[in-house]
């Protein structure tokens, strides 16, 4: 389970690359990896997001997953600290071999997203009883 | 004699305790708290706050905290927004891969832009973010006047 930092780059330089100023603001969000006997659990920090607004698709052994938000504040207020523009997640992850790509659960909460990605079968440890 | 080098460190301190005062606030943590340093800090969370017409709200980033677990008070013309974090549970034989949220107690306080009207202030909690709404007293509203 690492990190796709190719495409990862290509989300962070987005608008530089085409020279257009983008009117949503890119966001990496942060993520915890934790690794149980039988699974993956990813944690990722997308606040204020709508559950229907949230994707998290697998490709081959890709993991990505995108959100957008709703800026905070309509447009013309006047503010203080903040942007007023709508804000995109996005992450991809490559996902390790032992992954079982058909068994991936997906909860949202608390603006966190919480994604477990089942290990495969074969590639958990087996407990082999002495005859 | 052997003098342990810390001028780098000793900058970045100054230069996080600077970003870190209300004065500059935003957003410049975002980028700072990438430092190892200061991945071990307390959990930062972003403020936005906006001046309307009516009321001043403050929006904060809280996710994973619990609405139980946040505290909002207000005291003469400022603002704190507190609580904590909790880390999720990691048992001895499960390992994390990566961490990059980090979890504890954390506390803002921010003075607001205009005199707000205490009896009336109510926030909400929704996904991860808490909305605070801070209606103006009465005399800072912007009036119009009618010419006759």
């Amino acid at each position: 389970m690492t990190e796709n930092k190719k495409n990862q780059e290509s989300f962070e330089h987005g608008d530089s690359q085409n020279g257009v100023k983008s009117d949503v603001r890119l966001i990496v969000p942060p993520v915890d990896i934790q690794e149980t006997a039988e699974s993956y659990i990813l944690r990722l920090d997308i606040p204020g997001a709508d559950k229907k607004n949230i994707s998290a698709q697998i490709n081959d052994d890709t993991l990505s997953v995108s959100a957008r938000v709703d800026s905070y504040f309509e447009k013309d207020t006047a503010l203080f600290y903040d942007n007023s523009m709508p804000m995109e997640y996005r992450r991809e992850f490559s996902l390790a071999n032992d992954v079982d790509t058909t068994a991936v659960n997906a909860l949202y909460d608390l603006g966190v997203l919480t994604l477990t990605l089942k290990k495969k079968q074969q590639c958990l440890p087996k407990e082999i009883e002495v005859m | 004699m052997v003098v342990r080098y810390e001028a780098v460190p000793s900058v970045l301190d100054a230069v996080h305790d600077m970003l870190e005062s209300e004065t500059f606030n935003m957003p410049f943590p975002r980028v700072f708290s990438e430092w190892p340093r200061f991945a071990k800090a307390e959990v930062f969370p972003y403020l936005n706050i906006a001046e309307r017409k009516d009321d001043i709200q403050v929006v904060m980033e809280i996710p994973g905290v619990s609405k139980e677990d946040v505290k909002v008070h207000y005291h003469d013309g400022v603002l704190t927004i507190s609580g904590e974090r909790k880390s999720p549970e990691v048992k001895a034989e499960e390992r994390m891969l990566r961490q990059e949220i980090t979890y504890g107690p954390f506390s803002r306080s921010v003075e607001l832009p205009a005199p707000v009207n205490a009896e009336k202030i109510s926030a909400e909690y929704t996904n991860g973010i808490l909305r605070v709404i801070l209606p103006k007293l009465e005399e800072v509203k912007p009036k119009e006047i009618v010419v006759r």
